[in-house]
């Protein structure tokens, strides 16, 4: 009899255990280093969470997946978040992790040599992301009207816009690392300039979680963000380390690539995020039709968990 | 040298089973103007025959000669006319008729006019807008009639046309067929499996045998015209090519 | 009850079980927003102005790959049903490209013809064409070779044959033809756009997922059902018209009562 109960605790165990689990949708990206390092090194664990690192291959899923409750947290693109929330998606924003990171490129042999030169010319972005935003950001900045002295063409994945650019169908594509940094490095393209110079340390990707989840597991929440912070200070101290472990979960490129795109120019990561910027971001996408009204701050963010954690 | 002469032809099939020996040295000849029956027991390779002549198939041996001149391929100057009427479905009747004058691109008014002619012919006046799909088997037949007409064939070649139509339209079928050939004065080579439609149509009959087919008798009618109301002495004949027949 | 009314109310029934099914939260309306919402965003967009623009570019898109897909495999239908020794040689590519899924032509279709339109319409094109292409192809085989000894025998050579005779008797296999093609077209559009152009109603609808609006996207599939059932209607009309000497042929005259198509 004893042993049939103590079979039934372990069942009961063991179910509730896998039920505990706590699924993160993350893309194969540069920015979204810490939560590959913390998957590697096992950092969850140690805090006695059991937690799955999900990879995922575009943004709109991860929301999706959010929608259904299939996850409990996701990292993608801040406009992507501010979208979701602005259509009511129950998800609030918890952290940053990434900043920059995205710029224009262009041929190496290219007539183009600063942002004013794209006046009349084809660019290749991917509608309504980030690479859209910072784009006609770095148009105005620069003094052009966006839908009026340039062209854009829309395309739906990363990699669909170095085809066109390398035949010339597009005069520059609005990209991000490592990328851009590969393209300069194999010698055929020209980093035109990097987003940083008109709105510096940009937010770039941020980690969200569902409202469900913080209320019903705000102490997990903090640990997770704990271990965040522990593997963005690892990420910023040890690049080589961290290069070779994006090219694990990001195939196709070269450690030394990824290495290099790294470096504090190109982007940054990072967990501070003030309320400032995701509403300067919002207000830029109500500008340009994204989105009808800004979302508030209250909708928006839920930042104590940060605040405790860096307030020691 | 006659209008039409078939000489010592020969055709055989082919399939899974083998060959299969169909007419073996088929020789007779058909004046111009005339009224010739074919007949046979079924299967015999009646309709082999017309379909050689009309060019359609090809004889192993023997020779199919038309006013002296090779029969090559098919051609409008010898029309077959098929045990169905195959009218096209998607014309009137109208349309049907002159669809040889089309091809053989005759103006429009020619072709009313053509037309207008064969159709009081074979008596479908007031029929000339509707579908074939509208009309009894009988008119059909006489459509087809008309439409084979219309190109002035030399040589009409008739595939039982009357057999799947009703004793009663067959009868009037059979005397209107009769009155256009004496207006016409087409030449005609009509197959059929009943030996009274032969004598009461044909100026000759061609007797075949059985499979593999060759000519068994010929057998000169020698009853005036008009024939409907001599059917006692049709009768009589019947009985004693019958009687010769199996001898 | 006329046939009309009968759509009518099927769709009036459909739409109202719907609309409160979402607003009842029975299903989350972040899911399946109702179907007020949709009319609601389709004003917007009206009053904007992009609506039309989708709409007609897409329409646009459509109608010539439908078209050109008409043109290549009418003739070449033709051509290969007539004879099939020249049909042996192409079968192994019909066979080979028929299952392919339009996106899976997309990376050939930029390559070839650069982005945009041009890479549209041949997307369109090719998810269109060989479906086409073998029922002509088929419907040629199937002619009635009676009929074609009839015209032989009046007179005609080959190609009056092909043009008085199977031509037409083709004519309601290829109206059948055509609405299926029609419908693989609209399929189509979606995948079509995904390479670079600017408006559209497949792009309006990728853009739409992208910033979660799912109004937009069910309202793109509204639209292109409406659009699809729109020119069917318009085949369907043409159909009747042109095949007229049908009436009386059909089977359905017996079973389920005198109709028209």
């Amino acid at each position: 009899m004893r042993n049939l109960i103590g079979l039934f605790i372990l069942l009961f165990a063991g179910v509730s255990l896998s039920f505990s689990e706590i699924l993160i949708g993350v893309r194969t990206a540069t920015d979204h280093s810490p939560f590959y390092v913390a998957d590697k090194y096992r950092l969850y664990e140690k805090e006695g969470l059991k937690v799955e690192i999900r990879v995922v291959p575009s943004n709109t899923e991860i929301v999706e997946a959010l929608k259904r409750r299939d996850f409990q947290m996701g990292v993608f693109p801040l406009p992507v978040a501010i979208a979701a929330i602005s259509q009511g998606v129950p998800i609030k924003i918890v952290a940053m992790t990434g900043r920059g990171g995205d710029g224009i490129l262009v041929l190496k042999d290219s007539e183009i040599r600063s942002v004013r030169d794209l006046k009349g010319k084809k660019i290749a972005t991917i509608r309504a992301s980030i690479l859209d935003i910072m784009l006609r950001y770095a148009l105005e900045q620069e003094g052009l009207v966006p839908e009026r002295d340039v062209k854009f063409l829309y395309f739906m994945k990363l990699g669909d816009m170095i085809g066109p650019l390398k035949t010339r169908q597009v005069d520059a594509c609005s990209h991000t690392e490592p990328f851009l940094t590969e393209a300069e490095l194999s010698g055929w393209g020209r980093i035109l300039v990097y987003y940083n110079r008109y709105w510096k340390d940009h937010p770039c990707c941020v980690v969200v979680a569902h409202q469900d989840f913080i209320t019903s597991q705000p102490q997990n929440l903090k640990k997770i963000l704990k271990v965040h912070l522990e593997s963005v200070n690892y990420v910023n101290k040890n690049p080589e380390d961290t290069a070779k472990i994006i090219c694990e979960y990001m195939k196709g490129f070269d450690p030394t690539v990824v290495l290099e795109s790294l470096s504090i120019q190109r982007m940054k990561v990072d967990y501070k995020i003030n309320a400032e910027e995701v509403l300067k971001m919002a207000q830029l996408m109500k500008r340009y039709g994204m989105i009808e009204e800004v979302p508030s701050v209250e909708r928006s963010l839920e930042l104590r968990f940060l605040k405790e954690l860096t307030q020691r | 040298m006659s209008f039409l002469e078939v000489i010592g032809v020969c055709k055989t099939f082919w399939n899974q089973k083998g060959p299969l020996e169909v007419l073996r040295d088929v020789s007779f000849e058909v004046e111009r103007g005339e009224f010739v029956a074919i007949i046979g027991p079924s299967g015999c390779g009646k309709s082999t025959l017309l379909s050689l002549i009309a060019g359609f198939e090809k004889p192993e041996s023997g020779r199919i000669l038309l006013e002296g001149r090779p029969v090559n391929r098919w051609g409008r100057d010898r029309v077959l006319i098929f045990q169905e009427p195959l009218l096209f479905p998607w014309l009137t009747v109208r349309e049907n008729v002159e669809f040889g004058l089309k091809v053989l691109g005759v103006s429009k008014e020619e072709r009313r006019r053509r037309v207008k002619e064969l159709i009081e012919k074979v008596r479908l006046e007031g029929f000339e807008d509707r579908y074939p799909h509208e009309l009894s088997g009988g008119m059909k037949q006489r459509v087809a009639l008309a439409r084979a007409l219309a190109v002035d064939p030399l040589l009409l070649l008739m595939d039982e046309p009357f057999a799947s139509v009703d004793a009663l339209t067959r009868s009037h079928l059979q005397q209107e067929l009769v009155r256009i050939w004496r207006e016409y004065q087409n030449t005609i080579i009509f197959v059929t499996h009943s030996l009274k439609e032969a004598l009461l149509l044909a100026d000759r009959i061609l007797i075949l045998t059985k499979r593999p087919a060759q000519i068994k008798m010929v057998f000169k009618v020698n009853v005036p015209r008009p024939r409907e109301d001599k059917l006692h002495e049709l009768a009589l004949l019947e009985l004693e090519l019958l009687k010769q027949l199996e001898s | 009850m006329t046939r009309g009314l009968k759509g009518l109310l099927s769709v009036m029934v459909f739409l109202g079980v719907w609309e409160f099914v979402s607003r009842s939260k029975l299903i989350d309306p972040l899911l399946l927003p109702p179907p007020s919402s949709l009319l609601f965003r389709a004003r917007v967009l009206l009053e904007r102005g992009d609506l039309l623009g989708h709409v007609g570019a897409s329409l646009f898109r459509v109608l010539l790959g439908f078209i050109m897909a008409i043109v290549v495999s009418f003739p070449l239908g033709l051509l290969l049903g007539l004879y099939p020794k020249v049909a042996d040689y192409f079968d192994p590519f019909l066979q080979l490209f028929r299952p392919l899924a339009p996106p899976a032509w997309i990376p050939l279709a930029i390559l070839w013809f650069g982005i945009g339109d041009r890479a549209a319409i041949f997307i369109i094109f090719i998810g269109t064409v060989f479906s086409m292409l073998l029922g002509i192809m088929g419907a040629t085989r199937r002619v009635n070779k009676e009929l074609v000894k009839v015209g032989l025998t009046l007179g005609a050579d080959q190609r009056k044959a092909v043009f008085y005779i199977v031509i037409p008797f083709i004519m309601p296999f290829v109206f059948t033809q055509l609405r299926i093609g029609l419908a693989l077209a609209w399929m189509c559009v979606v995948a079509s756009e995904m390479v670079a152009v600017e408006r559209g109603i497949g792009f309006m609808m990728m853009e739409a997922r992208n910033l979660f609006r799912t109004e937009d996207v069910l309202l793109g599939m509204a639209i292109v059902g409406a659009l699809g059932y729109g020119l069917d209607l318009l085949i369907r009309q043409i159909e009747h018209k042109a095949l007229k000497w049908t009436k009386g042929l059909m089977v359905h005259e017996l079973f389920g009562g005198n109709r028209s198509l």
